[in-house]
């Protein structure tokens, strides 16, 4: 490894006799925890492993890693600021505590030390709300209603949690401890708020609704007119009314005769102009495929206001008073009456209980 | 104009099973007890089918429900053993899911085996044609039922003490190319990565024995390695030794031998492997002081999809009780940047012993998990120095960040890209412990280190800076 300083250890930053004294006032368990983190930590710089030190002082490489980190944050909470009987408590005890601080930021850690000292919080309570300080700290303004101390902030981690609770007695337990910590009058009136709820009474409630959000145009059928089965009269198709469906949901008014048929709501349905369908058998189309059947019934989509020629596409022509469709090579002569914008062929049904049966399943 | 002209229509759609489900399943009254099993599922009915059919035919399925009556129901106290849904709750943003909660009697299951476990919850119930779509989100396992397993073979603390490792997450990272390369060249990429600075390095999900790389080569290659740079930086290295095997006894007899090269860690895919083979390992693993790392491959196929599937939570719970001593998560930072808070929710599940209920991060329901030993959560994918400061706040200690490419396209080779990761990594925590504000001087913090490690500075190049922000994307 070439680490590099300042993070390479540096066997000369210290004399032999200061290590020397170190190891003694470590094994000897002289001071406070404070310098024995101190200590820890200019050992391991020296370039002494953690099991060394072990076997030199008896303290484990873990107790080791938590004495330097909790001494770093003793330290910033002193510099921070740190009230005199929080320091003076925190100087003989508690290292486990300062542990956990010390993912919370440099200028909160002086407040939050004072916190946890006041309280009387011990490390697993200071480990179950650490998380909770830290993150309120980050956001700019605290949520409304509470104010930017840490004894707000802690209770706003447990009202956060009490909100979400259905069980009563789990519930009341975040709210004491959120009542326990908080400050501010505005937040303590949000949290009991919460205790009202505990007196509501179930009801027995009515059933939903079956309400359904459309997710998508697939959803929602297009309703198409019918001109007819071919062949078919040229009149028939023309006089075939245009349909103008009424959004949100597609609805059509209609009044006289005639046969509509439902079409899902693809893409090249939604963008043709004037869609009606006709009724065809396979044989009537031009260049069918060889694997379809020649009587299978299929159901042609066209749109009518697809006029203008392309070699791409189909169209429906007048063939004398018949319609007809057809593919050209070149723009042709006769007028165009519409352009083929899908072929539908029924449902395959492979099993025909499957429409019946609730359950697909293997026992 | 009316439009009521319509014909009556009967017997269509799901009536007469489904109500039958309803009235026996669906329980609003019902509070759970302490030792129920609890489900959290995301319906998605289809149109028009009421949640609650929905929900029951769910908790019916999963527990003693068939399709139909059957005469040996009166042969046993249905009662005690049927599953109840016992309270629906509409999802928050979406307007056609449900949150179908389904407390199981703890006599449905057998102890100690996550494979019953799943197969009774999720076996059958996605088959359900009333429903569009269903995903399992969250699972209460109730202490009792948790006492039945063994849980991780070591678990963080034992982790940390046998690899003496303390106060810092672990450093690894992926050989690549993931196939291809000879035992021995594998072996040297290895050796370069351990001794620039890296705690494990990694096969990948998918080397297992294969005609250019047979696994009793590249565990002996892997050992050399291993053995060499721990004698030239007087620290223990691993490397996950994949033992993932067509047979449980194949698996077991690369285990031991990866044992026998005295390797402190071996590696399992869980999925594709299933949960027998898993808890068969992770048994092994306990018994001969070996840890055992967690790929999730094959995962997407159930989680991927927000509407259907199973949450990684739950796959992240069940691994917990049928053992693995690390597991990945995802990296959160980068691509995955919306799921911050779920991800975070599931990795508190892996790594705490007591998680509060908290849905805004996907925790449906407060888990105990009775002193089970905890899960290193992996970051691993997509992830260069840059990340550090991201990972090392998000993720804490308890973690192991892998750096692939971060690590191998470094342009001086292994060994730089691996001290370059270590060196900014150690920055990080350091200016963490001091009080720095890492989401604020992250980048600070890796120049000011990269002063003084020219392989970090030579890093801190070749990829560009990114920021992170605290503001989460709720997507749950």
């Amino acid at each position: 490894m070439t680490f590099s300083a300042p993070l390479v250890p540096d066997p000369q930053a210290t004399t032999p006799e200061a290590i020397e004294t170190l190891k003694m006032q470590l094994r000897r368990k002289e001071g406070s925890w404070v310098e024995w983190g101190k200590a820890c930590n200019t050992l391991q710089k020296t370039g002494m492993k953690p099991q060394d030190i072990f076997e030199a002082t008896g303290f484990e490489p873990i107790q080791q890693n938590q004495l330097i980190a909790a001494s770093q944050v003793f330290d910033s909470m002193v510099e921070g600021g740190v009230s005199e009987q929080a320091k003076a408590h925190y100087e003989t005890r508690g290292s486990d505590s300062l542990y956990e601080f010390r993912i919370l930021p440099k200028d909160i850690r002086a407040e939050a030390a004072d916190f946890a000292y006041s309280n009387n919080l011990d490390s697993d309570q200071v480990k179950d709300i650490v998380k909770g300080l830290r993150d309120y700290s980050y956001s700019a303004t605290p949520p409304a209603g509470f104010a930017k101390t840490m004894g707000d902030a802690a209770a706003y981690h447990y009202w956060r949690l009490a909100r979400q609770q259905g069980d009563l007695q789990a519930r009341s337990r975040l709210i004491a401890q959120s009542l326990r910590f908080v400050t501010s009058d505005s937040a303590r009136s949000q949290i009991e708020k919460l205790l009202i709820d505990f007196s509501v009474v179930k009801e027995k409630k009515a059933p939903r609704l079956p309400l359904f959000r459309l997710e998508n145009e697939a959803d929602s059928p297009v309703i198409m007119p019918v001109a007819g089965q071919m062949p078919l009269p040229t009149d028939d198709y023309k006089t075939v009314p245009a349909i103008e469906p009424t959004e949100p949901f597609g609805m059509v008014k209609f009044s006289g005769t005639g046969a509509w048929v439902p079409v899902p709501g693809w893409q090249v349905i939604l963008k043709a102009e004037d869609p009606i369908a006709l009724l065809v058998l396979c044989r009537d189309l031009p260049n069918a495929p060889d694997n379809i059947s020649a009587t299978e019934q299929l159901m042609v989509v066209v749109d009518r206001a697809k006029r203008e020629w392309n070699e791409f596409d189909y169209f429906v022509v007048d063939a004398d008073g018949q319609l007809e469709i057809r593919w050209f090579d070149e723009a042709p002569a006769m007028p165009l009456l519409g352009g083929v914008v899908l072929i539908m062929r029924p449902k395959k049904i492979f099993d025909e209980n499957y429409t019946h049966e609730l359950w697909q399943l293997d026992e | 104009m009316s439009y009521s002209q319509t014909q009556a229509k009967s017997g269509a759609g799901y009536s007469a099973g489904v109500q039958d489900y309803r009235l026996t399943y669906y329980a609003p009254d019902y509070t759970p007890r302490d030792t129920d099993i609890l489900a959290a599922f995301r319906m998605t009915p289809q149109p028009g089918v009421p949640p609650e059919e929905c929900a029951a035919a769910v908790a019916a399925e999963s527990s003693t429900g068939t399709w139909t009556t059957v005469w040996t129901d009166l042969l046993t106290d249905m009662d005690r053993y049927r599953g109840r849904c016992y309270d629906i709750e509409p999802v928050p943003g979406e307007d056609n899911q449900y949150i179908a909660y389904v407390a199981y009697p703890l006599d449905l299951f057998e102890e100690g085996s996550v494979t019953n476990l799943l197969t009774s919850i999720v076996g059958n119930v996605f088959g359900f044609k009333a429903l569009r779509a269903l995903r399992l989100e969250d699972l209460r396992i109730p202490v009792a039922y948790l006492k039945t397993f063994q849980g991780p073979p070591h678990g963080i603390q034992v982790e940390r003490d046998r690899m003496n490792k303390y106060g810092r997450p672990m450093l690894g990272c992926t050989i690549k190319p993931k196939l291809g390369l000879s035992a021995k060249n594998y072996g040297r990429a290895v050796y370069e990565c351990l001794r620039g600075g890296l705690d494990f390095t990694k096969d990948d999900e998918n080397i297992n024995s294969q005609p250019f790389q047979r696994w009793r080569d590249r565990f002996l290659f892997v050992a050399d390695a291993i053995h060499k740079s721990q004698a030239e930086t007087g620290e223990l290295k691993g490397h996950y030794l994949n033992v993932t095997a067509h047979t449980c006894e194949e698996m077991l007899k690369r285990a031991e031998y990866a044992k026998e090269l005295e390797m402190p860690i071996i590696m399992h895919d869980f999925l594709t492997a299933g949960f027998t083979a898993n808890t068969t390992l992770s048994h092994w693993c306990r018994d001969n002081g070996l840890l055992l790392h967690i790929h999730r491959a094959m995962h997407a196929v159930l989680d991927r999809q927000k509407n259907h599937g199973i949450h990684f939570r739950v796959l992240a719970k069940c691994l917990r009780m049928s053992g693995g001593d690390h597991i990945h998560t995802g990296t959160v930072v980068g691509k995955l940047e919306g799921d911050r808070a779920a991800t975070l929710g599931f990795v508190d599940l892996l790594r705490e012993n007591y998680i509060e209920q908290d849905k805004s991060r996907g925790v449906y329901f407060t888990q105990d998990w009775a002193s089970m030993p905890g899960v290193m959560a992996v970051a691993s994918g997509g992830i260069h120095v840059w990340h550090m400061p991201a990972l090392v706040e998000i993720f804490g200690d308890d973690s192991v960040l892998q750096f692939g490419g971060g690590t191998l396209g470094h342009p001086w080779g292994n060994a730089p890209g691996a001290t370059a990761n270590r060196v900014a990594l150690e920055a990080c925590v350091q200016a963490r412990n001091e009080g720095r504000n890492l989401a604020r001087e992250g980048g600070d913090i890796l120049r000011e280190a990269g002063k003084w490690s020219p392989e970090l500075a030579a890093a801190l190049d070749l990829w560009k800076e990114i920021k992170f922000e605290f503001d989460t994307v709720d997507t749950i």
